[in-house]
């Protein structure tokens, strides 16, 4: 893994040479090299925005001294879609593009290390959540640079951000467990990882889950039980899902009960390992139905027949 | 039914008891298959005619008080009236039931000629019986647990509420089974009962229906008019 991660970087560092080496010969941007070539030189060599002119971004001037404004707002010119989605977000006439990607060095998020970019920058304002973030299990994953885990983007959309009171949001009550079923039904990343699987199904069929999804909203859904940000597995003893939190977890709803509430099994298969009561009672009803069932038939068929003659 | 259906063969009380326990078994079976298929088309179809899933969730509870009532006026039947004392040995389960048994598939096959003489209560009758018996104690015990989940949770372990959810489904998928294959077949479908058998209704069935089908009481009450 590390040699591949190592000749990744290093195919980079080639490519942004070779086109460095290009770039002042293409003179694609004219006399703004005769000030700016640091600031071409430092940012703009590792954006994909290498080979725009300035001018795509900034309006066109005639005497050097410049004014200082020069910029014409021309992301969505290149961008319709996200700028669109963006407009439709919480954070539309509050943040500017640049704000979250930068000015010059604009660098996709996508690129290896960007999960914990992306954190950084939304923690920048979002002090409280990105603490609480950082110690969950899946900000514990995106450390070791495992893609898969999630960060924020990954569960409150990149650009169409909203607040989780609106139903459209894939963090409103309504859909945050579809949000979470992304991974924790994907049977590709529980076995790989080694989660617990069926999270997602599992649920639907629990009594908070058809609930749910009759629309009573106010019952527990992932986060109720399992923490906005802060999510760990329940062998963490600082999780919300820790047999000795349990009792404050399920207090939030169920006041003063004091259910017998140790080492339960919420919302699991019921395979024969994992809950044997269960699985024995739906094999024995399964093959006694079944028995009866066939009897049943059989004497109607019988019963028939013989009256018939 | 074939003949004037002039022999009364059950009581008014036993018809109460029969109605009410039909009035809430349909409910509860169409409120808590609703519940159970609830994704499916068939179960968004049923809890749209209770009017709604917190309708449906009443109307279960509802149902289940009037389940519990005749369960208990049922248990009051069988020990405190003689009518009920004699109703109720009559439905012990006896040696002739199982010898029954296999002479009627004998003779559903065609290797015994002669048909087995059934009393006022054959071994479907009982096997109806103690199965409704077994399961709506069941299933009232385990609906008691659910329905106050707040309070018994205190008491009882959560492996053994999963356990008690388990029971409460399967079982009602049981008594449906029993009612869709045996009841409706026994009741309606069955050529000596097509359409119906309405003794039901009015307690009241014919000579020639009785002979057939029960020949022992038939003959008992023969005796007695004597």
């Amino acid at each position: 893994m590390i040699a591949i991660k190592k000749l990744r970087w290093i195919t980079k560092f080639v490519k942004i040479a070779t086109i460095n080496l290009f770039i002042f010969n293409l003179n694609l941007y004219g006399d703004c090299l005769k000030c700016h070539s640091n600031l071409i030189k430092d940012s703009l060599s590792i954006s994909p925005h290498l080979l725009l002119n300035c001018n795509d971004c900034h309006s066109e001037f005639e005497k050097v001294p410049h004014p200082l404004k020069i910029e014409k707002s021309s992301c969505s010119s290149c961008h319709p879609e996200v700028v669109m989605n963006f407009e439709k977000s919480v954070h539309f006439n509050k943040l500017k593009c640049f704000e979250c990607h930068g000015k010059h060095k604009t660098i996709s998020f996508k690129v290896y290390g960007g999960k914990i970019l992306v954190q950084e920058k939304c923690s920048s304002c979002h002090k409280k959540e990105g603490e609480e973030y950082k110690g969950s299990i899946h900000f514990e994953g995106i450390k070791k640079g495992i893609k898969d885990a999630p960060t924020c983007i990954d569960c409150h959309y990149e650009h169409k951000i909203l607040s989780p009171l609106s139903p459209e949001s894939p963090v409103s009550p309504k859909k945050i467990p579809e949000t979470c079923a992304k991974c924790h039904e994907n049977t590709r990343i529980t076995s790989l990882y080694g989660i617990p699987p069926r999270r997602f199904s599992t649920y639907k069929k629990s009594y908070h889950g058809i609930f749910l999804y009759k629309g009573e909203l106010h019952t527990a859904n992932c986060i109720s039980c399992h923490e906005y940000h802060k999510i760990l597995p329940s062998s963490n003893p600082e999780s919300s899902i820790h047999p000795a939190n349990l009792t404050i977890t399920c207090g939030k709803c169920h006041k003063d009960k004091e259910w017998k509430l140790k080492d339960v099994k919420i919302h699991v298969e019921a395979k024969k390992e994992v809950s044997f009561g269960v699985y024995v009672v739906r094999v024995f009803y399964i093959c006694f139905i079944s028995f009866l069932g066939f009897m049943f038939l059989l004497h109607i068929i019988l019963d028939l027949r013989r009256r018939r003659k | 039914m074939k003949g004037k259906r002039n022999i009364l063969r059950f009581s008014l009380n036993w018809r109460i008891q029969h109605f009410l326990l039909m009035v809430s078994v349909f409910l509860l079976i169409i409120s808590g298959i609703a519940l159970r298929f609830s994704d499916s088309w068939f179960g968004k179809f049923l809890i749209f005619l209770e009017g709604g899933f917190e309708a449906r969730g009443a109307l279960h509870r509802l149902s289940a008080f009037l389940l519990i009532f005749t369960a208990l006026y049922h248990l009051i039947y069988i020990i405190f009236t003689k009518e009920g004392r004699k109703e109720f040995k009559s439905f012990l389960f006896e040696k002739d039931d199982f010898s029954n048994y296999f002479k009627t598939i004998l003779y559903n096959f065609g290797k015994i000629e002669e048909k087995p003489k059934i009393k006022r209560y054959g071994f479907k009758e009982k096997l109806q019986y103690w199965v409704f018996f077994l399961f709506v104690f069941l299933m009232i015990i385990t609906g008691i647990v659910m329905w106050w989940h707040n309070y018994f949770l205190v008491l009882i372990p959560k492996w053994l509420f999963d356990l008690v959810y388990g029971i409460h489904g399967w079982g009602g998928t049981l008594i449906l089974i029993f009612i869709v294959f045996w009841h409706i077949y026994e009741i309606h479908l069955t050529p000596s009962n097509f359409p119906i058998n309405l003794s039901f209704w009015d307690g009241y069935v014919s000579e020639e229906w009785l002979k057939e089908e029960h020949f022992l009481e038939y003959e008992e009450m023969k005796k007695g008019e004597e």
